[in-house]
Formats: structure tokens, sequence, C-alpha cells
């Protein structure tokens, strides 16, 4: 029996306390820092709801990010499926006439969902047969679909009531998520049942790693591709299946965002979700289980971190970056230290 | 005993007035941007040393937080809170509707709703005055113009700026362009360095801009080529005089007070308060710094041109009306 692993606990803390000594220098109380960070999510109802929705949307950008890495693949392409995802779903949603009903979300889906996976695909086709590297084959994707996302939008679908770079709204008859009732409970937050669909995503993935044999061969591969590849697994359908299940994922945000939470494209609705996935993963260290909580954790954060500038005096909102992103470097180095120990041991 | 209460009361009372807590949420730009939005931190800075009010700012992020932020703001039971730019409508709308006992004020944004004041300006009249004067100016018959992000909102500007232009110099050649069509449009200095530059050597020699932060390429790039740049919302003349010929005044800052004002004085009323040439919510600026670079003759004759568009003789074309 493995023993459980505490490394990214440690970090965490050790990340909270070198920020409390940073907020002491510039003269605020640590302690009513902390209460802001971890606590603004209690408030109200509504900003539950809000959490729940980064919660939603960390966890499968998490997802996105942990299953390729299983298969050795550093993966920083979410954000531009994700985008380019969104693009899809609100353009589906403004065109599809209204008549559709449910059956247009459904098709909606599939059409975002396929957009999501080929646009992952790409990263693959390239790594595979024109050996680029899949890191900077996906940093330049990135801008590539987040370009090809705000052109298609701005120059046909642009909201003609406002001045803001944003979609008109997608049909009403699509907009199922406002009458679900995670969203009524939340006083109409961000938050919808595609919270659910977070949960279920991760107890599959778990299946999928531990029990089927896809799940296995993708972490051979990963482990040792050599010997991988000896024993008859493909290297081409390990990278096409895992930055496939990426791209899958990547679509569900892009989804949550538009039939879950704003019902248009909004040029810029990202935080980076994407990005932020990659640490969410690593805080869980892949396990799709840990990446549940580790979603809702990097949420409260998150919004904690909005909060800051609003609650204190000298705190701005790059400061609470700062913060941030100290916690992430000692999660993500406690980790590595604690890697290279174990592999030393071994 | 009474003389004590009295006293007390009037503590009570000083310290009620004082609590007044005023919500400031500025757009993407920043409070240092020198212009839209420092004009509007400015005002509410001002009214915090005159009125002693409890002043709190916060800069959006994303598109995304501006709700949550003016729910924080009327959550904590602040009595105004100040929405800066027309992308916080929507979020103005929303809220305002959840929480009808708070007061709000949207800049550049009409949102109807009995807890809502929209603080609009007739931004075609100032760029028509500064389009005038930037045609009085040139030498080349070339003058450019710089717009933000691609919006109606900027239109708006470039059409009465161009109508200016002609009134002065109906041959003069106008070349437009915008730098964006996102938000990050108004945060992107090298870029409308790098248009001014090409405008420049399209023998331009007097630039307006109408992009935020963005106008600091501007003016790095006319000191460069010794040609004249405009400045636009706050007063700019200042940031390099003697390059900049003037600016197109867009009193938010004014807009922010008086409403920080009515508040206190307990006047809040909700609608519409549009802010022109004729009430001075909108003007060009003359100081110090660019005082040298007019002769008596041509203030003059500014000073006509805009009391001909106060009393309505030249019909300024207002973008707004005319696209539709």
């Amino acid at each position: 029996m493995k023993r459980i692993d505490f490394s990214s606990l440690i970090g965490f803390f050790i990340g909270v306390a070198l920020s409390s000594v940073l907020v002491i220098l510039f003269k605020e109380n640590p302690g009513d820092v902390l209460k802001v960070l971890s606590g603004s999510f209690l408030q109200s109802k509504f900003d539950m709801g809000l959490t729940l929705f980064y919660t939603t949307c960390f966890a499968f950008a998490g997802l996105a990010f942990s299953i390729p890495f299983k298969a050795g693949l550093f993966h920083i392409g979410a954000e531009g499926q994700i985008v380019l995802s969104a693009m899809m779903a609100a353009v589906m949603g403004i065109i599809l006439p209204e008549s559709l009903g449910t059956f247009g979300i459904v098709l909606i889906c599939l059409a975002t969902m396929v957009v999501g996976i080929l646009a992952a695909q790409t990263i693959a086709f390239f790594k595979v047969y024109k050996q680029g590297h899949e890191v900077v084959v996906a940093i330049m994707l990135n801008f590539i679909f987040a370009a090809i996302a705000t052109y298609v939008i701005l120059q046909n679908y642009q909201n003609p009531e406002s001045q803001n770079p944003e979609s008109a709204l997608i049909n009403p008859a699509f907009q199922g998520a406002k009458a679900d009732g995670i969203k009524t409970f939340f006083e109409q937050s961000a938050v919808s049942s595609f919270l659910l669909l977070a949960v279920l995503s991760c107890l599959a993935v778990w299946f999928f790693e531990k029990k089927t044999k896809w799940g296995m061969e993708i972490k051979a591969y990963g482990e040792n591709p050599t010997a991988a590849e000896r024993m008859g697994i493909s290297a081409k359908k390990v990278n096409f299946l895992a930055l496939g299940i990426a791209g899958f994922f990547s679509s569900l945000v892009g989804l949550t965002e538009v039939l879950g939470s704003t019902f248009q494209y909004k040029v810029g609705f990202s935080p980076a979700y994407g990005f932020l996935g990659i640490v969410v993963a690593l805080l869980a260290q892949g396990h799709p289980i840990g990446i549940l909580f580790s979603s809702f954790i990097m949420a409260v954060l998150h919004k904690g971190a909005s909060d800051l500038d609003l609650e204190t005096q000298f705190l701005t909102r790059d400061f609470s970056k700062v913060l941030q992103a100290i916690i992430i470097f000692c999660v993500a180095g406690a980790v590595y230290l604690n890697h290279r120990r174990v592999k030393r041991d071994a | 005993m009474s003389k004590f209460l009295l006293v007390f009361c009037l503590f009570v009372s000083q310290f009620a007035m004082a609590n007044l807590k005023i919500g400031l949420v500025l757009d993407k730009g920043g409070k240092d941007d020198k212009s839209f939005n420092s004009a509007a931190y400015e005002g509410a800075k001002k009214a915090e040393k005159e009125l002693g009010i409890e002043l709190k700012y916060v800069e959006a992020t994303d598109t995304n937080s501006l709700e949550t932020l003016h729910r924080n703001f009327a959550q904590k039971k602040y009595d105004l809170v100040i929405g800066i730019g027309f992308a916080q409508m929507d979020a103005v709308k929303k809220t305002a509707a959840l929480f009808p006992e708070t007061k709000f004020a949207i800049v550049d944004g009409e949102v109807s709703a009995k807890n809502v004041r929209s603080l609009l300006f007739e931004e075609h009249e100032g760029s028509y005055l500064v389009g005038a004067a930037a045609a009085m100016k040139s030498k080349s018959g070339v003058v450019g113009f710089i717009g933000g992000m691609d919006i109606p909102l900027i239109r708006r500007f470039q059409k009465g700026f161009e109508a200016g232009i002609k009134s002065v110099n109906p041959k003069a050649t106008i070349l437009v362009s915008y730098i964006g069509v996102t938000g990050e449009a108004w945060n992107n200095p090298a870029k409308a360095k790098e248009i001014a530059l090409s405008q420049i050597s399209q023998k331009a020699d007097v630039i307006f801009h109408a992009a935020g932060a963005s106008g600091a390429g501007l003016f790095d790039a006319a000191a460069e080529k010794k040609v004249y740049a405009i400045g636009v919302d706050s007063n700019q003349n200042w940031v390099k005089p003697g390059v900049v010929l003037t600016s197109m005044l867009k009193k938010v800052d004014v807009a922010v007070f008086e409403t920080i004002k009515s508040v206190k004085e307990g006047k809040f009323t909700a609608g519409v308060n549009r802010f022109g040439l004729k009430d001075g919510g909108i003007d060009w600026a003359l100081d110090n710094n660019n005082k040298s670079l007019w002769s008596a003759a041509e203030i003059e004759k500014l000073a006509q041109v805009k009391k001909s568009i106060v009393a309505g003789k030249v019909s300024v074309p207002d973008y707004y009306k005319t696209k539709k």
C-alpha cells in the first residue's frame, strides 16, 4: 500500500506562511487577509455559487492537464481549446433555430466537444507526425485559437445592444440552465448543473485510469515510453487518445461558461482557466478525486483574491496575484522536492 | 445636561455624516491611465478631501468580475457605487435591480432605473472643437486620429473631430486608425506609437487620440518627430508640454464629484445627466503648458467656434444618431 503523500499540503501551508510575512511588510493584518482569502465565498449564496462555478471550470481544466501529463505530455493548450469551444457553443446557440428545443442543446454540446477535441488533436498531430514539441505547439495554438474566436465573434455575432466585445445572447430556448435547481438555489449565480458533471467527470476519470485498458496504456507509456512501445502500445494512439480526452474536458469549460453562466461569448471571459488548471492538477498530484478538492481550494483563493482589493487598504489586485503565485510556487516546489526524494530512496 | 446631549447629538450626526461610503469601480485602464479613469479617480479623491466621505476604489481585473465588485459594494451597504465606463452597464443594471436601496451612478452608459444616475457626455461637441483647433495648426493639411477600441462611443469622437477639421479646412486629409477591438486596446501604448509613427510618415502633423492609457504612445511619437498631439478626457497638456497642443476635456471628475455631493446633500436624483460644451462638462484645455502655442487670435477664433456650437448655429454630427 502506498503511503498518502502530504507534500502538496505542506507546500500549501509554507506558501500561506510566506505570504503572511509579505502581508505584514505591507502593514496589513495577515489574519484579516487570510480571513478574506478563505472566507469571502461564505458571504452569501451568490458568492458561494460563484466559487462553485470556478470550481467547476477548474476541475475540468485540471483534468484536461492531468490526463496528458500521465502520458508524459505537458499540455498547456487547454486555454486555446477552451476559448475556441466557447466560441463554437455561442455561435451554435445563436444560429440554431429555437424549434429544436432540448435537442438543440444536445447539438450545441456535441459540436462544441468536437471542436474542443479537434483543437487538441492538432497538438497531437504536430507531435506525432511533425516531431514538434507539444509545449511549443500548444503555446502557439493558444494565440491562434484566441484570435480566431475573437474574429469570428466580433465580425459576425457582435451583440448589437452593447459596446462590449461580446456575442449576442444565445437563443432563449437553449438557456435551460437558468431554471436549473442548482442555479436557482444559489440566487442566479454563475454556477449551474455543470457542477454535477464535474464531480461525475472526476469519478469517471478515476475509473478510466484505474480500471480500463486505455487508461493503463496511457500510464504505462508515460512511465516508460520505450518499454511501453516494446510491449505493443502504440505511441501514436496514446498521444491522440490522451490529448483527445484533454480537448474534451477543455470543451466542457467552454460549455460551462456559455450554456451554464453567461449565455454569450464575452471576449476575455477566461481568467486563464487553462493555466490555472495546471496548478489544480499539480496540487492534486494528478489524482482525479484530488482534483475535485484542489479545484475547490483554488476557487476559494481565486474568489478571495478578487475581494482583497476591496477589503483591505493597501493590497491591490496585483498584490493578490503575487500571493496566489507564492502559494502555487511553494506547492509545486514541495511536490517536486518530494518527488526527487522518493526517486532517490527507490 | 441638555448641553451635553446637544454636543453628543452633534457629534453623532457628524460621525454619521462622515460615514457616507462611496465605492468607485474603475475600468481596466486603472487609476493611472492619465486619462479617463484618472479623471474619475481625481473627482472621487476631491470629494473625499472636501466632503469627508469614505472612499474605496477598485480596478476591474476582467469583465466577469465587474458584477461581483458592484454586488460586493452594495452588500457592504455602500451609499453610492459609481461605475466608470460603458463596460459596466450590464453590471450596474443587474446589481441596481437587486439592491434598490443602494444608489448607483454610471459614466458613459445609460441605465434607466430608479436608483441609477447615468452620466453621459457630448463627446462629439468637444471633438469638433479640437478638430477645428487641429486644422488651424496643421501646416501639411493632414490630420490623424487614433481611436482605442473600435466602438460607437469612439466613433462619436471620430465623426465630431472630422467635422471640426472640415469646418476650417475642407480640403484636409484625415487619417483614421483604431488600435483594436478588445478591451486591451485601452492599454497598448506600443501599438499607439506605431500607428502614430505611420501617420506621421504620411505627413500628419497634428494627431488626436481617444485611446485611454494607450495615448502615452502617441505623445512619445509626437515628441520624437516634433509634431503636435491632442490629449483626451483629462487635461494631458502637462504630459509633454510643447508637444500636446491641447486636450479635449471630458470632465468625468466634475460629474463624479457632483454626484457624490448630491448624495451627501441628500439631493440625489436618478435619470440621465448630460454634460456638454454648454455647461463646461466638455471643453478644450488651455493652461501654462500650452499657452505659448496659441496666439490671441487663434484663441478668439476657437471661442467663436465654441459659442456657435453652444448656440446651435453649427450642427455637429452625432454618431449615435447618424448611424441609425
